[in-house]
């Protein structure tokens, strides 16, 4: 697998652009796809902005200078797609927290690729209790695993910022599971 | 050692430390095995695809792609409409706001909010500033590429309702 820098280059040669970002792709697809799914939670929606983020990663790499990293760039269009979909639907929606955390247990059983147990669910549900930032860090640490230097490339917040964030969504989790744990 | 790192931040929390790590979905085996991403390998793979999916998401970008050139050379078309509806919109939202005194002072929001900071709990009002819309700056487009980012992503009806 070629370097960031080798893609981009083989991107910005005429008549080898489409082979490169093919190659970006296939680099990236999964990472990008899972940290948009854990974001949205269903395979639909994670496609369609999966999608979106590249045609949007295509459209940008002309003018891609190098500043930051070409993996952060790319993480924050697919977090930003991700939470213009999730801010879309809640718009449309209008609904209340209560409706929104039994919207996600519906939407999450409905989801023919979901897999988990009551468990996972409660977890997802619980999450829904948190503010997007929080929520955002909790996913990105706690799932993804990713170290707070890359995450606060990606979101432009401190390491300070995101240790307390993560500490605040830890702490209302953990509550929630225990007070909620008799589904 | 990370993940040692990982766990210790889990100490107060001994229900989501049980339940790291465990896999929310499932893959099927050996699935994934035959895609590099090794700038990744730490990423956790949880949740199930269909077959296939990551094979054919190339094609699929690229058509979509193909039609979004098409909807921009239409959108151009419809420029003149659009910057007379922002205009409009411009002269409304002034009319209102010259003729609708709803405006507190300074003193009296200052007196409000020391009236009322007490109310709040130090994780209300850290959620409070969290609540914030987060759109993270992607950088280097300049205006004129975020403005025909923002016209490609309107749907037509959205924009006939707009005009």
């Amino acid at each position: 697998m070629l370097e960031d820098d080798q893609i981009l280059e083989l991107i910005r040669v005429e008549g080898k652009s489409e082979a490169g970002f093919r190659m970006l792709m296939k680099k990236y697809q999964e990472p990008l796809y899972w940290h948009i799914r854990n974001m949205v939670l269903i395979h639909e929606d994670a496609d369609d902005v999966l999608q979106n983020t590249f045609v949007k990663i295509f459209k940008g790499l002309s003018g891609f200078k190098g500043n930051s990293k070409l993996y952060t760039w790319m993480y924050r269009i697919a977090t930003n797609e991700s939470l213009s979909l999730i801010t879309r639907r809640k718009k449309k929606q209008m609904a209340s927290l209560d409706d929104e955390m039994m919207d996600v247990e519906e939407r999450l059983k409905s989801d023919s690729y979901f897999d988990g147990n009551k468990v996972h669910v409660l977890l997802q549900k619980a999450l829904q209790v948190l503010p997007e930032k929080q929520k955002l860090v909790f996913n990105m640490r706690y799932f993804q695993n990713m170290s707070y230097k890359d995450i606060a490339a990606i979101t432009d917040v401190s390491e300070g910022g995101l240790k307390a964030s993560y500490h605040h969504a830890v702490k209302k989790i953990e509550t929630y599971v225990r007070e909620n744990g008799n589904v | 050692m990370f993940k040692k790192e990982l766990l210790e931040e889990l100490k107060d929390a001994p229900l989501l430390k049980e339940a790291f790590g465990l896999k929310m979905f499932k893959v099927s085996e050996g699935y994934f095995d035959a895609l590099d991403y090794s700038s990744f390998s730490s990423v956790h793979q949880k949740g199930e695809v269909p077959l296939g999916y990551f094979e054919n998401l190339g094609d699929q970008v690229m058509e979509k792609l193909d039609q979004a050139k098409i909807r921009k050379r239409k959108t151009i078309r419809m420029w003149p409409l659009l910057t007379g509806a922002v205009a409009a919109c411009i002269v409304l939202v002034l009319y209102f706001s010259i003729n609708m005194d709803v405006d507190l002072s300074t003193d009296e929001s200052f007196a409000y909010i020391e009236d009322n900071i007490d109310a709040y709990s130090e994780e209300d009002l850290l959620d409070l500033f969290e609540d914030e819309e987060l759109i993270f700056s992607e950088s280097f487009e300049d205006d004129s590429e975020i403005i025909e980012e923002f016209i490609d992503d309107i749907e037509d009806e959205d924009l006939q309702l707009l005009l």
